[in-house]
């Protein structure tokens, strides 16, 4: 966005984080920083992705908003998914983007922040309404302590073959990577005879 | 449905059907690289072959609805759209035999991924797990894109795969939105177990908000499954820029699916037996809101639809249109409703899949879709082209066609219902529609078009035209047949 506004942008960030952390702190002690922690840094990657213009930053910054995410599987206990969400978001898919960014040509378009603010404010005016509104009439269920850490992987396992669990979605789950695979393949599976050998015009 | 006095050899038993499918698609993926892609028509056969297995599986099965696996339910209802989607994949694939465009050695992907989104289909309309719903869906969307761009050498091919990648992408992840927001509120996956949450009751006392935009954006999901407006941005670019028969595939199978789980999912959040009042009280506002997507829909499609020039991007808005009119019998909100959606469903089987399979037809002939080529050829090709007129008054819904005897069911559920507006506006339509289906009667039969030699074209597609021409006749004497068929498939609302 525009370079005059990189200052401020980042600077709010820097506030918004020490914020977070000071209210996590206030509120849950130590538990509450880490919880600020990560929800600063799910926050702010997310932002910087959005506001950045180089896509190397946009994607990099998806890497604290990913990790964040982790950061808060693990606060509630739930290990494996803390594990998978690394493995699998910033491990596969975000080197996967950083591999497709780096074999396409750079794109410098500038986005012009005045014809963003109209929708933006519309969008933020319409979130704000039904946030309150979710936030302010649902009773989500809370509690005053964290969940014991449990290992949860054996239990994930059994439920996935057990037939009065998820034994249908888990093997619905591996056709779906199987055509997946299938498709993927076809799409960009070169047949012999389309090749063109470059030795054969040397040779003619 | 004890689940838990059943043995896991008849839970096996019972989901024989999928598990067939399953098998017969994954023995022509192997039957394609054992035959090194060269043998085209031996796996159009085997898949024949392996759906006729599957559809007379399907055939014997009857009785109890149960629930085996903890989530897969079979019923009537699921058995109907199973059924429903095994004949069309039939009709596909003798399309696909047919379709000169394609060269029959290197497309075994085809049958397996055509084959595998049925597979897809069977699980997304037998379940009230909104987690299998899901797969079932990402199953059927994942093969269908890749179906999509299946000419990799033709752009337009490509564009259209490319752009219902974004778009299903897209509306994947506001369903998946939607449905945590639903399992936030409940703390629970299954529609039944939801639609008597005290909790959920609870929530709509207080405010309706949270639960409105959860239900809405789940609903957003199944609108782009089967093209309603706003979610229908994809359908003329994919349904022209796909190979023709893939188009078909779209056209009613992957709708049909999509309406199934609509459906069962309308039907066990808001009226099966047990239901929380409050809930069952809000599913009118639900109810509402479809009406007004019903209308918005068919009017766009409709509109739409009269300036187009190529047939199958005509056909395309045409079908929008006619989800439109469906939606009637879902927006009533009555099991009669929906028995009505269903039966429309039946017909537009017939006259979708006949007119798809005459723009083959005609693309074989011309060369390619656009109307004006097909100026003056219906003296030359008087079978194909006199079926196809039956299948457009079909499609307009004048009698004496299934088309006329569906919209007839529809619009009198949807005054029993109490939408008289919906179907003033759904009436008002079909005559907007009578323009532009007219417009290919009139170019085939009362137009002088440039002389051409008589191509001649596979014996196979003109018989199969014909058949399918026939039905959309044959089921206006004899609603009956269809109609028991439709109201046994409710046993899923219980009682």
């Amino acid at each position: 966005m525009d370079d005059k506004l990189q200052k401020p942008f980042y600077a709010a960030l820097g506030v918004i984080t020490l914020g977070l952390l000071g209210w996590g702190a206030a509120s849950a002690g130590a538990q509450g920083i880490a919880f600020g922690l990560f929800t600063a840094l799910t926050l702010g990657g997310s932002l910087i992705c959005v506001w950045e213009r180089s896509v190397v930053r946009s994607a990099f910054s998806l890497m604290g908003t990913f990790t964040g995410v982790a950061g808060l599987f693990l606060l509630l206990g739930a290990d494996f998914l803390a594990v998978a969400q690394i493995l699998i978001y910033v491990g596969g898919i975000l080197a996967l983007i950083l591999f497709g960014v780096m074999l396409s040509p750079p794109d410098l378009a500038e986005r012009k922040l005045s014809r963003v603010l109209g929708g933006l404010a519309l969008m933020l005016g319409a979130v704000a309404w039904v946030g309150s509104k979710v936030a302010g009439t649902v009773a989500w269920a809370t509690t005053d302590e964290l969940p014991e850490p449990t290992t949860k992987v054996d239990e994930i396992g059994v439920a996935f073959l057990d037939p009065e669990g998820y034994v249908v979605p888990f093997e619905l789950a591996a056709m779906i990577l199987t055509v997946a695979l299938v498709a993927a393949v076809y799409i960009a599976r070169r047949k012999a005879s389309d090749l063109t050998d470059p030795r054969a015009e040397e040779r003619a | 449905m004890d689940a838990a006095a059943q043995s896991y050899s008849a839970q096996l038993a019972a989901i024989a059907p999928e598990l067939t499918l399953l098998g017969v698609a994954l023995v022509v993926l192997v039957a394609d690289l054992w035959t090194k892609g060269k043998d085209g028509k031996l796996l159009a056969w085997l898949s024949v072959a392996g759906l006729v297995l599957v559809g007379a599986l399907l055939y014997g099965q009857s009785g109890e609805p149960k629930t085996v696996f903890a989530m897969v339910d079979i019923d009537q209802f699921g058995r109907f759209f199973k059924l429903f989607t095994v004949a069309s994949l039939v009709v596909v694939m003798g399309l696909v035999v047919n379709d000169r465009q394609q060269r029959l050695d290197d497309v075994g992907e085809y049958f397996f991924l055509l084959l595998s989104a049925g597979l897809g289909v069977f699980f997304m309309v037998s379940t009230t797990n909104l987690l299998l719903l899901m797969l079932g869906l990402e199953l059927l969307s994942l093969c269908s894109y890749a179906l999509a761009g299946f000419h990799k050498g033709n752009m337009t091919s490509a564009e259209a795969s490319m752009k219902y990648v974004v778009f299903g992408g897209l509306s994947a992840g506001i369903m998946l939105y939607g449905i945590s927001l639903m399992y936030g509120l409940t703390g629970t996956l299954d529609l039944v177990e939801m639609s008597n949450s005290a909790t959920l009751a609870a929530q709509l006392s207080e405010s309706p908000v949270p639960v409105a935009v959860a239900i809405v954006l789940v609903i957003a999901g199944f609108a782009y499954k089967i093209s309603a407006v706003p979610f229908h941005f994809w359908t003329p670019d994919v349904y022209e820029g796909a190979p023709t028969p893939v188009t078909t595939f779209l056209a009613v199978a992957s709708k049909a699916a999509g309406f199934g789980a609509l459906l069962r999912f309308l039907g066990a959040m808001f009226m099966t037996e047990g239901v929380n009042e409050v809930i069952a009280e809000y599913g009118k506002s639900i109810g509402a809101l479809l009406a007004l997507i019903a209308a918005v829909t068919m009017t766009m499609g409709n509109l739409s639809a009269l300036k187009q020039s190529s047939l199958k991007r005509m056909l395309a808005y045409s079908s929008i249109a006619h989800a439109g009119y469906v939606l009637i019998g879902a927006a009533a909100m009555t099991a009669a409703g929906f028995e009505a959606a269903m039966w429309y469903l039946a017909a537009y089987y017939f006259m979708n899949l006949g007119a798809f399979a005459v723009v083959l037809y005609f693309e074989a002939v011309t060369g390619s879709d656009k109307l004006e080529n097909l100026k003056g050829l219906g003296p030359k090709y008087p079978m194909v082209s006199v079926a196809m007129v039956a299948l457009l008054v079909s499609l307009t819904g004048l009698p004496p066609t299934v088309g006329f005897y569906g919209k007839y069911l529809l619009f009198v559920e949807g005054v029993d219902a109490g939408l008289m507006w919906l179907v003033v506006v759904a009436a008002l339509n079909s005559v907007v529609s009578l323009f532009y289906y007219f417009r290919v009667a009139k170019a085939l039969f009362l137009e002088q078009g440039e002389d051409a030699p008589t191509v001649l074209c596979s014996r196979n597609l003109s018989t199969l035209i014909l058949l399918l021409g026939a039905g959309s006749v044959y089921f206006f004497f004899a609603p009956d047949a269809i109609q028991v068929w439709a109201a046994a498939s409710l046993d899923m609302l219980g009682g």
